[in-house]
C-alpha cells in the first residue's frame, strides 16, 4: 500500500475516527486504524471498539492499493505533529513508513486479519438536517443514566415514525424528550448507547452542512454524516413507557428568563447537598430560591418572573434542574409545577424539547 | 451547658403539616378509647389538657380540640433537622428524646460567642430550619439548664449564671428535681421540705436516714446546684443488622430466602425508625460446618425499604456457589448509613414497596408488631429465635 495525502486532510480524518478506538485495549487489533487505499483514490479509515465503529473516506493519491492496520493513536499524533507538507505513507509486511518533508518514521503494523469485519448500514433509513440533529442529541442525551446496573437507561431511545424522530433519555430522576423533524422510509425503535449517539451528535455539529442519514435495524444503528459513518450496537431491552410520564396539562406555570433562573439555581445550588436540595418557592412575584446546609451556610435569591398558579414550594436537585435549563433553547423557559411530589416540566421557546425533573421530597413535607 | 427543648413538638409539627390548625387547640395522641395525650399545643393546654392524660378526658375538657393521631415519621424527620442544627454548633450533643437535647458548648465559644449568644443563634436557626420554636436553658450544669428551659417555655430563653443558681433553684418545688418522684416527695413533705432551698438547708444525714445515703447525697448536691454529669454525645450508628440462628439447620432455598426477606424487613424497619438509609447491604451465611460466608452489595441509591434490601441479598444468596448447603445462621446487615433527610423522587417506580412498608410501620405502631407482613411470611413457622 502506498499513498500520498494532504497533511491536514489525513490528520482531520484520523482525529475523527479516533471516536471508535477502544479505550480498553484488551484486543490489540482494536487499538488500530484500518487503512484501505483503493485504486480509485479513496482512502477509507476504520476503527472499532466492538460497540462503536467509525469509518471515514477521504481522498488520496493512491499509487499502490492495499490494506494495513496501524496503531491509531500513534499515527494520529504523528500526522498531527508533521509540518505542513504532503504526507507519504507506504507499508511493507510489518511496518508503515511515514515521510513528510524532512521527517521519516516507521510504525509497526498490527495484524489486520484480527480486525473485525463491519456490517454495512441497513434497515430503516432516516434523513435529517445535521445541525438540527446535533442540537437534538445535545438536548436529549443529557437525560441518560450512567449507571450500568440498568443498561436500558444508559441509552437514548430513538423512535422513528413517518412524522419524524423522537429521542428520549431518562435516568429515572429526569426525562428528556426531543422531537426532530426528519423523513423516514419506515418506522422503528432503537435504544442507542448514549456515548455513541453523543459522538454522532458531535460529528454532526462539526459538519453542520453535511447530509445526515441514519440507518436502524434490529441490532445496530449507523449514522452517515457526510463521509463519516458511525455504527453502534443497540442496547437490548424495553425502554420505559415515557409517554405515560408526560403530564398532559399543567396547573402552575412559571415563565422566566432562562439565563437568570439558571444562574440563580447554580449560585444557590452551591450550598445544596444530597439531603438539602434547593427550594423553589413560587408566588405571584416570581420564584424565591433557597438552600441551606446547617454545617455550610445558606443562600437565598429571588427572581422576578410571571407565575400563574397557586403558591407552591418544590425542592429540586440543583444539578438536575440546571441541566434542563441549559438544554432548553431560547431567552425564556417555562417551568410547570404541580406540587412537591410531581415532576417539574421545563420547556424552552418551542415545544420540541420537554424536560421532566422529579422533585426532592423534603422531610415530612416541611413547606 | 444548654438544654434545648422544642415547644409542644408533636402538636407543632401537626400545625406545620396542616397550617389551618394554627392557633387551634391541637391534641396529638391515641385517638382510640384508651389512648392518651402525647402532646398538646399551648392553646390546648389552656383548657388544662396535659401530656399522658387519657384522650377521653381531654375530649371532655377541650371539646373544641383537634385530635390527631401521632405521625412519628414526620416527627422523626423534623427531629433529624433539629439535631442537624444542634450538631452544626457543637459535636457534643446528647439527645434525650426526639425533641430535647443537652449541648456542651464550652468548646464552641471561640466560633459562636458566649453560651447565651449560641443559645440565641440556635433558637433562631431551629425556628427557621425546623419550623418549630424552642426554649433554651443556659446554665453551668445539665439539670439547672433543664429546669431553666422548663421555666422559660414556650419560645423563651433563660440564662442562669453560676452565681445565680441558688437564687434560681431556691423557690422551685422539690418535685422539679430529678429523682424526686411521688414517693420521695411524700417523704420530703413530711420533713416540711417543699422547695429546693428547703432541701438545701436540710442536713444530709437526716435525709440519708429516710432516703438512703446514696439518694440523699445525690439530692443535696442537686439542691446546691452541683451536677457533674457531662454531655454524652450521641454517636450515629454505623450499621443496622439482624440475624437468626435456626434451631435445626436449614437446607431449603425457599425457606432461606423467606428468612432473608424477614430479616431484610426487620433491618429496614429499624432503619426507618432511626431515620437512616443504607447504601450497602451484607448477607451473612453460617453453614452447619461453621464456615461463615459474607457477601455485600452496594446499591445505586441508599434505601430504607426492605424489598430493596431483600432484592440485593437474594441476588447475593443465589450467586453463592454450590447447592443445598446446610445453613445454621443467616444475617442481614445494612451499612453505609446516611441520614434519611430529603429524598430524591424517581419518575420510574415499578414497585412502591417503600409506601407499603411505611404503611406497615403505622399498622404495627397501632396494632403491635407482626400485625402486618408480606404474605409470603404469613405461614413462616418459627425456626429459631432472633437476637
Amino acid at each position: 500500500m502506498k499513498f500520498r495525502c494532504d497533511r491536514d486532510a489525513l490528520s482531520d480524518a484520523l482525529q475523527t475516527v479516533q471516536r471508535g478506538v477502544s479505550s480498553r485495549p484488551g484486543i490489540p487489533a482494536l487499538t488500530g486504524v484500518l487503512i484501505d487505499a483503493s485504486d480509485d483514490g479513496r482512502l477509507t479509515l476504520t476503527t472499532t471498539d466492538l460497540e462503536v465503529s467509525a469509518r471515514l473516506a477521504t481522498a488520496a493519491q493512491v499509487s499502490e492499493a492495499g490494506v494495513a492496520l496501524v496503531p491509531a493513536r500513534l499515527l494520529a499524533d504523528t500526522v498531527k505533529s508533521l509540518s505542513d507538507a504532503p504526507v507519504d505513507v507506504e507499508t511493507d509486511q510489518s511496518q508503515a513508513h511515514i515521510r513528510c518533508a524532512a521527517y521519516e518514521g516507521t510504525l509497526r503494523l498490527l495484524p489486520a486479519e484480527d480486525f473485525p469485519g463491519l456490517q454495512e448500514p441497513s434497515g430503516t433509513k432516516i434523513t435529517a438536517d445535521a445541525g438540527a440533529f446535533a442540537e437534538a442529541v445535545h438536548q436529549a442525551a443529557r437525560g441518560a443514566s450512567h449507571d450500568e446496573a440498568r443498561p436500558v437507561l444508559t441509552g437514548v431511545l430513538i423512535e422513528v415514525s413517518r412524522e419524524g424522530v423522537v429521542m428520549v433519555a431518562t435516568d429515572s430522576y429526569r426525562l428528556a424528550v426531543r422531537e426532530l423533524v426528519a423523513t423516514a422510509d419506515g418506522e422503528g425503535k432503537a435504544i442507542v448507547p448514549e456515548r455513541a449517539l453523543s459522538e454522532a451528535g458531535r460529528a454532526a455539529a462539526a459538519d453542520e452542512k453535511a447530509s445526515l442519514e441514519i440507518f436502524v435495524d434490529e441490532s445496530q444503528v449507523a449514522f452517515r454524516i457526510g463521509e463519516l459513518t458511525l455504527t453502534s450496537r443497540l442496547i437490548e431491552g424495553e425502554f420505559p413507557n415515557y409517554r405515560q410520564l408526560l403530564p398532559d396539562q399543567h396547573e402552575s406555570r412559571l415563565t422566566i428568563s432562562r439565563q437568570q433562573l439558571l444562574d440563580a439555581v447554580s449560585r444557590v445550588g452551591l450550598l445544596a447537598r444530597d439531603t438539602t436540595p434547593v427550594r423553589l418557592e413560587f408566588n405571584a412575584l416570581g420564584v424565591k430560591l433557597s438552600s441551606s446546609s446547617p454545617d455550610l451556610g445558606q443562600a437565598v435569591e429571588t427572581v422576578e418572573a410571571r407565575y400563574e398558579g397557586e403558591d407552591l414550594t418544590v425542592a429540586f436537585n440543583p444539578q438536575y434542574l440546571a441541566d434542563g435549563l441549559r438544554a432548553a433553547n431560547g431567552e425564556s423557559v417555562r417551568l410547570d409545577v404541580r406540587d412537591g411530589l410531581k415532576p417539574g416540566v421545563v420547556r424552552g421557546d418551542g415545544d420540541e424539547f420537554t424536560y421532566l425533573v422529579m422533585p426532592v421530597r423534603l422531610p415530612a413535607a416541611v413547606s | 451547658m444548654l438544654h434545648v427543648d422544642l415547644d409542644a413538638f408533636y402538636a407543632s409539627v401537626e400545625v406545620l403539616k396542616d397550617p389551618s390548625l394554627a392557633g387551634r387547640p391541637v391534641i396529638v395522641g391515641g385517638v382510640g378509647g384508651r389512648g392518651v395525650v402525647s402532646s398538646a399545643s399551648y392553646e390546648a393546654r389552656e383548657y388544662g389538657v396535659r401530656s399522658a392524660m387519657p384522650t377521653v378526658r381531654a375530649r371532655r375538657i377541650c371539646p373544641d380540640g383537634v385530635f390527631v393521631p401521632p405521625d412519628f415519621e414526620a416527627y422523626k424527620a423534623h427531629s433529624n433537622r433539629f439535631r442537624e442544627v444542634l450538631l452544626a454548633h457543637t459535636p457534643l450533643v446528647e439527645p434525650i428524646s426526639l425533641d430535647e437535647a443537652f449541648l456542651d458548648v464550652g468548646g464552641a465559644t471561640m466560633l459562636f460567642g458566649d453560651p447565651p449568644n449560641i443559645a440565641a443563634r440556635i433558637r433562631a436557626e431551629v425556628e427557621r430550619e425546623v419550623g418549630v420554636t424552642c426554649s433554651v436553658g443556659v446554665a453551668s450544669t445539665k439539670f439547672v439548664a433543664k429546669l431553666a428551659s422548663d421555666h422559660c417555655k414556650p419560645n423563651g430563653m433563660l440564662v442562669v449564671p453560676a452565681d445565680g443558681v441558688l437564687a434560681f433553684l431556691g423557690p422551685l418545688p422539690v418535685g422539679r428535681l430529678w429523682g424526686v418522684g411521688k414517693k420521695t416527695g411524700d417523704v420530703l413533705s413530711r420533713l416540711a421540705v417543699r422547695t429546693i432551698s428547703d432541701l438545701a438547708a436540710t442536713p444530709e444525714p437526716i435525709l440519708a436516714r429516710l432516703l438512703g445515703a446514696q439518694h440523699a447525697t445525690h439530692l443535696s448536691q442537686l439542691a446546691q446546684g452541683i451536677d457533674d454529669r457531662g454531655v454524652v454525645p450521641y454517636e450515629a450508628p454505623k450499621s443496622v443488622g439482624n440475624e437468626e440462628t435456626f434451631e435445626h439447620d436449614v437446607d431449603d432455598d425457599e425457606t432461606l430466602l423467606r428468612e432473608l426477606l424477614a430479616l431484610s424487613g426487620n433491618v429496614a424497619s429499624r432503619l426507618r425508625a432511626d431515620g437512616y438509609r443504607a447504601r450497602t447491604v451484607t448477607m451473612k451465611v453460617r453453614l452447619a460446618t461453621f464456615t461463615t460466608l459474607t457477601r455485600s452489595k452496594t446499591m445505586a441509591d441508599a434505601t430504607d425499604v426492605g424489598a430493596d434490601l431483600y432484592r440485593a441479598v437474594a441476588d447475593l444468596y443465589k450467586a453463592l456457589p454450590g447447592q443445598r448447603r446446610r445453613v445454621r445462621l443467616l444475617g442481614v446487615q445494612a451499612t453505609g448509613l446516611v441520614p434519611a433527610g430529603a429524598e430524591q423522587l424517581a419518575l420510574l417506580r415499578g414497585e412502591r414497596w417503600g409506601d407499603v412498608e411505611r404503611a406497615i410501620d403505622r399498622i404495627e405502631q397501632r396494632f403491635g408488631s407482626g400485625s402486618a407482613m408480606p404474605a409470603s411470611l404469613l405461614d413462616r413457622s418459627k425456626h429459631g429465635h432472633q437476637f
